[in-house]
């Protein structure tokens, strides 16, 4: 038992080294209100659980170890009532009490005047749809959202195809997007910084590289962000860019969108600004021009079965001008 | 072999062992569908709305409770009653005594989030 | 240790039976009891060996299941991996859970009762001896093919609880769904009717004087698992068949365009899944309330509190359902009634580990390798238990829900707090059933490495749950900080591997089977199991007057093998064991079990083809099968309820007792009971499906009278439905005053019943298909159309089973089997006759009244 509790040991500490060496886990991380109440439950049911643990070990090696005189009262009924039943309910109660009163004022924060952002979760992807207060379209855009500190967000999620869950660690917990129904998410950011998000419910093939990002402004950098966002997307100034472009309404625009341009397609993600935003194909490339002709061509081999086939038939120049087009969509 | 008398009140004592879980399970089953259809019908009107929650659902435990603590009487008083001192008539009725008393406690601990939590939330 | 005084009216001398004992009567037992040889084994029925073919064929899905996981483990070692795809990955993590759920760790503890249950309550085997064998061969074909569907690329990728859209016709096109959903579906029938058997077993056939507080603790574990069974697993039927019908007929319970809804399926599977998951702990708590008390060297402290945590885990566990939805939107309210509850569940718990401490407290612990288990599933289960109370607190569970925390909490509790107990049982009960014991210098290097291999493999998982990490994803990025934790799990998991080789080696090595040459009880333990047993298992029946009869009564196993107590003998000349009451366990009759034979297999094959076939769409060949299955089952049916073939039986001790008994004290009658709860939880997830999807989609729910059908049909189609059941209580009566000896008018009245009956029942269902049709519902077109006719569907399947029931109970009144004292048959049929009438009754009801009083 010892030799074995000394492997555990080991084993533990060799965990929280290695998992520290990341620095804190995002759930532990908290960046918003949501999550910064969740993490000090979090942190009261892991301090707390691990206390009972030791203890009901150290009981255990008790009963195993300790002389029998010494250990006799372990050994009675009493014992069993008072560990067994009485600790636990008073325990229990107590934690229901305070997660409870927890729970009830997350679940009733309502914050003023909300910024509201419907997302549409599809294999595998996000549709993303900034809406004023009356609920019209003010911003169409994909698997990245930017939003101002300090306010309240609401998220209105809804699925087009199957089960999907929108969760940013750092900002919150997660909620579901279930097809026939319109979910609302609550979240905000205290500070500034650029938050990761990822599918949570699985989803098929490519569950896996379904993720996003949040990134959090000042109110007065949001505002800018917003604003270049709604113009449509940027005229190409060189003639490559202009050829980029050409090549783009002649084979993308069935799919996609950048408003400015002939293509209106809805059925893939919105490019109008794509070239600023983090990551292509929702979290599965980072962004330049190198990863953009490699998913265009491609695409079908980084993220297999995708809604988007591989197109293969561009020779390398055509390739290269079309991505850079994409790119200076800035 | 038991005599008639003694196999009904041993027929009793089975059916009441039954009853506290069955009191628990009806009244889990009443207060999640009564909020369920609140939440769903909101502002529709009807029978379940908003204001009508806290009151269905602390009805149903108080009349589940006064159930749970009659037969937490009953047993035990049956218990202390039971002449033929065999073993198992007196843990039938222990066993009845103690299930009821801990779904006495579920029923408590499944009404207290009335006080905190939003119904529709 | 001290002896429980005997109960007054039991003494101890003089003992039932004198010696000595006739010559040929051990003989003549052992005949009746002969088991096959060679590749007739296939035939035994003998609970001894179906439970070892059952523990052996879990154990190798575990092995399989393992591999998966270890082939997952290696995909997921390192970031970007590109070992595995996303297509085989996705089969492997859904097969890896089925498998383990489905295939393994159900199976295996009812596997375990199956073996040990009958010797530990002093029967000689379970109750209906054809029907777990029946259940074995189905789980073995059928999981067998399933596991195949791996090797055709043609797995279910939908992940182990399949959760539509996703698994719905639209987005999973292949056939891995339906093998899910039609294999598992079978499967589920075989632990059902193993369910029955242990109640019925546990309740009726028990030795004398093992009153309910004297039942060992593990077939109280035993019977609450079998109970939770019946109420929990119909739950998953429905779904499944729900699923089935949306897959292959576009019946739309899930889509919500037309009415459906993708939670209803996550209510019916979660109302099973959650009880599922202490179905499979809680006889491994029983097991460990036997093995630490053994291992103590003393009695079980606070037995009575543990009855009561096994009871009150066993309807608690009905209330938790939701946690695994916190995170769909439910309302806030509703998810704090189960937080609640969940909270409440864990007492149970508590108790049983503090009463665990308490024994080894008073006790001496001798630390074999059944104990180092044990210790070995306290620290993983109490950690289970613990996260299980985190993740019960639903801002929390929004945080880790979905995520390896959960696949972390899941492992803990799961592997921990049934798969530590059963390495333990492993060791414990292997003298039970072999030569030889199972090497303890070994055994501590397989707990070594599985304990440290699986605390490496999984105590990371907490945090890269908490790091972000999703479940179900095949790969993931570098730089996310998940790197490192993968790669101790991927080690951790094959130090687990480590540890299950060198246990398959020890067995394969060791593991010799042996009744009564078995190396016996090595532990010195109290319970009867442990008596001198052979293919009989005991030679005569005891009187139990303490919970551990083997430490108070020093003479019993002697006296038990020399024929002493009852029924040292075969009274009929064929296999018997003792029907006993269920409280006060007092002889009541003798029950005659059947011997080998191939009905059961056979049977067995037929139902897995039917379920098979229809899977891949070949359907003339599936109803050939499924012909055949129930041709096998009249057949084996036809051997049944001989009737008072003998007289009553004298079992010794001035004991006697007739061998047959009809009515509401027989265990047939008890069976049919058990089945009808099983039937009642169906409906009842059928009537919960029709009120939640009028919950959620009112909007094509009929709220014009005149659209629904008019009055007349259902008042018709009810009257039918109760005249089939006068009918039927016609027929009963007659059968009261049909003799045996004669031909008369009687017996004529009961097949005039019987005639009468089945076209009354099957003209009701189509008096209420044909209003529904002619009102223009039809299933497809809403989820209101599709659950009406699922009510009439289920409906259906009664009439078609009640018809060939009728039919059967019919032939055997032609053929003079059935009168005034045979009649078993006659009672099941009729138990459930009345039943389909009510449930038709009531579905008739619900469909054309509820929307009717919504005004």
């Amino acid at each position: 038992m010892s030799r074995d509790s000394r492997w555990r040991l080991a084993a533990v500490l060799a965990v929280m080294l290695l998992g520290a060496c990341s620095g804190m886990p995002v759930a532990l991380d908290p960046h918003g209100s949501n999550a910064r109440q969740t993490a000090r439950i979090a942190w009261v049911l892991l301090w707390g659980g691990a206390s009972i643990f030791a203890l009901v070990m150290a009981l255990v090696a008790y009963a195993i170890l300790e002389s029998p005189t010494r250990r006799a009262w372990l050994g009675r009924r009493a014992f069993v009532i008072g560990a067994g039943i009485v600790f636990p309910v008073a325990a229990l109660s107590a934690l229901l009490f305070y997660t409870l009163t927890v729970f009830g004022v997350l679940a009733s924060s309502r914050g003023a005047a909300p910024l509201r952002i419907e997302i549409v979760g599809q294999m595998w992807w996000w549709r993303v749809r900034y809406l004023d207060a009356d609920g019209a379209t003010v911003l169409v855009t994909a698997n990245e959202m930017h939003i101002p500190v300090g306010r309240t967000i609401e998220f209105a999620l809804e699925s087009a195809d199957v089960l999907h869950s929108f969760w940013v660690p750092n900002l919150g917990g997660k909620l579901d997007l279930i097809p026939g129904r319109v979910n609302v998410l609550r979240l905000d950011a205290d500070r500034t910084g650029v938050f990761r998000g990822q599918c949570a419910e699985y989803c098929g093939a490519q569950h896996a590289k379904m993720a996003f990002y949040v990134v959090a402004h000042t109110a007065a950098e949001f505002d800018a962000w917003l604003a270049a966002q709604r113009l449509p997307g940027n005229a190409p100034r060189t003639p490559a860019l202009q050829r980029g472009r050409a090549l783009f309404i002649a084979n993308c625009a069935g799919c996609h969108t950048v408003r400015g341009t002939a293509a209106m397609g809805e059925l893939g993600p919105d490019l109008t600004h794509v070239g600023s935003r983090r990551s292509i194909g929702a979290g599965a490339l980072p962004n330049n021009v190198g990863t953009i002709a490699g998913w265009i061509a491609a695409s079908q081999h980084i993220k297999p079965e995708n809604a988007m086939p591989s197109f293969d038939g561009f020779s390398g120049e055509e390739l290269g001008v079309l991505a850079a087009y994409l790119e200076s969509l800035k | 072999m038991m005599d008639a008398p003694g196999r009904m009140a041993s027929k009793a004592a089975t059916w009441r062992l039954c009853l506290a879980p069955l009191i628990w399970a009806a009244h889990f089953l009443a207060i999640y569908a009564f909020t369920a259809l609140a939440c769903a019908r909101k502002g529709t009107g009807g029978w379940f709305d908003l204001a009508s929650v806290p009151w269905f659902i602390g009805g149903a435990t108080l009349l589940a409770a006064a159930i749970l603590l009659v037969t937490i009487a009953v047993a035990i008083r049956a218990g202390r009653r039971d002449t033929s001192s065999t073993g198992a008539s007196t843990f039938v009725h222990w066993l009845t005594a103690a299930i009821a008393a801990l779904v006495l406690l579920a029923v408590v601990w499944e009404t207290l989030p009335l006080i905190w939590v939003p119904v529709c939330g | 240790m001290t002896p429980s005084a005997a109960p007054p009216g039991q003494r101890l001398t003089p003992l039932p039976n004198p010696l000595p004992r006739p010559d040929d009567e051990l003989a003549r037992l052992e005949a009746a009891w002969k088991p096959p040889s060679g590749w007739k084994l296939l035939t035994a029925v003998n609970n001894t060996y179906i439970g070892i073919f059952y523990v052996a064929t879990a154990f190798v899905f575990f092995l399989a299941a393992g591999v998966l996981a270890l082939l997952m483990r290696i995909q997921l070692a390192v970031p970007e991996n590109t070992f595995l795809d996303q297509s085989l990955y996705n089969q492997l993590f859904t097969m890896h859970g089925t498998v383990m759920m489905f295939l393994f760790a159900v199976p295996v503890v009812e596997a375990i009762g199956v073996l040990l249950l009958p010797n530990m309550l002093g029967a000689r085997d379970l109750p209906f001896p054809r029907l777990s064998a029946y259940a074995f061969w189905a789980y073995l074909i059928g999981g067998t093919v399933f596991f195949g569907s791996l090797f055709f690329g043609n797995a279910p990728d939908g992940g182990w609880f399949m959760n539509p859209p996703l698994t719905s016709y639209r987005y999973s096109q292949g056939q891995g769904a339906d093998w899910w959903l039609l294999g598992i579906g079978f499967i589920e029938i075989s632990a059902i009717a193993g369910a029955i058997e242990i109640i019925v077993g546990i309740l009726r056939t028990r030795a004398p004087g093992m009153s309910l507080d004297k039942l060992p603790i593990y077939a109280w574990a035993m019977l609450v698992f079998a109970g939770m069974i019946v109420f929990a697993f119909p739950a998953v039927i429905l779904a499944t068949m729900l699923l089935e019908l949306e897959r292959a007929f576009h019946w739309p319970f899930f889509i919500a365009e037309l009415g459906g809804d993708p939670l209803l399926w996550q209510h019916l599977f979660w109302f099973f899944g959650h009880p599922e998951v202490y179905i499979i702990f809680l006889p491994a708590a029983g097991m460990v309330s036997l093995i630490v008390p053994t291992m103590a060297r003393t009695p079980l402290v606070a037995h009575r509190l543990i009855v009561l945590a096994l009871a009150g885990t066993g309807f608690l566990s009905f209330g938790l359902w939701v946690h695994h939805m916190f995170a769909t939107g439910i309302p806030s309210l509703s998810l704090s009634f189960f937080a609640a509850a969940g909270m409440a569940v864990s007492i149970p718990s508590a108790i049983q580990v503090f009463a665990w401490i308490a024994t080894f407290a008073s006790g001496r612990v001798q630390l074999g390798t059944p104990a180092l288990f044990v210790l070995g599933f306290l620290a993983v289960f109490v950690i289970g238990g613990l996260t299980g109370v985190m993740v019960a607190v639903v801002p929390f569970n929004w945080q880790v829900h979905d995520t390896y925390f959960i696949v972390a909490h899941l492992h803990y509790v799961l592997f921990g707090g049934m798969v530590f107990p059963l390495f333990a049982a492993f060791y414990y009960w292997t003298p039970f059933v072999s030569r030889k014991r199972l090497s303890e210098r070994l055994g501590r290097w397989v707990f070594g490495l599985i304990f440290v291999g699986f605390n490496l493999a999984f105590l990371p998982m907490h945090i890269t749950g908490l790091a972000g990490m999703p479940r179900r994803v095949y790969t993931y990025g570098a730089g996310l900080g998940w790197d490192n934790l993968n790669m101790l799990s991927t080690v951790g998991a094959f130090l687990i591997a480590a540890g299950v080789a060198v246990f398959t080696m020890d067995v394969l090595r060791n593991w010799r089977f042996a009744i009564t040459e078995a190396a016996g009880n090595v532990w010195n333990a109290g319970t009867l199991e442990w008596l001198p047993t052979g293919a009989y298992s005991v030679r005569s029946i005891p009187i139990v007057t303490s919970r551990e009869p083997l430490w108070d009564q020093p003479d019993l196993a002697a006296n038990v093998d020399a024929g002493r107590y009852f029924l040292p003998g075969t009274a009929t000349g064929r296999r018997e064991t003792l029907l006993t009451s269920a409280v006060y366990a007092r002889p009541e009759y003798l029950l005659q079990l059947p011997g080998p034979g191939w009905s059961p297999l056979l049977a067995a094959a037929g139902t897995a083809a039917f379920f098979l076939l229809l899977t891949v769409k070949l359907v003339v060949p599936a109803l050939i099968g499924g012909g055949f299955a129930i041709v096998m089952i009249l057949w084996w049916m036809w051997g049944s309820d001989p009737g008072p073939n003998h007289a009553p039986v004298n079992i010794g001790g001035g004991v006697t007792v007739p061998v047959y008994v009809t009515g509401p004290a027989s265990h047939s009658w008890w069976a049919m009971v058990s089945l009808l709860l099983v039937s009642g939880m169906l409906f009842g997830s059928l009537v919960f499906s029709y009120l939640y999807l009028w919950t959620v989609s009112p909007h094509v729910w009929p709220t014009d009278r005149d659209a629904l059908p008019r009055l007349p049909y259902p008042f018709v189609s009810a009257a039918l439905l109760a005249t089939s059941s006068v009918a039927i209580a016609y027929g009963g009566r007659a059968l009261r005053k049909a003799d045996a000896d004669s031909p008369g008018s009687a017996h004529w009245r009961v097949r005039l019943g019987l005639v009468a009956a089945m076209p009354l029942l099957a003209a009701a269902l189509g008096v209420e298909l044909y209003a529904q049709w002619q009102a223009g519902f039809r299933p497809e077109a809403s989820s209101y159309g599709a659950v009406v006719y699922t009510l009439a569907a289920l409906q259906g399947q009664y009439v078609l089973v009640l018809i060939v029931m009728g039919g059967y109970t019919l032939a055997r009144s032609w053929r003079g089997l059935l009168d005034c004292q045979r009649r078993a048959t006659f009672d099941n049929t009729m138990l459930l006759w009345h039943y389909a009438v009510a449930q038709g009754l009531l579905a008739l009801l619900l469909v054309h009244g509820f929307p009717r009083s919504l005004g």
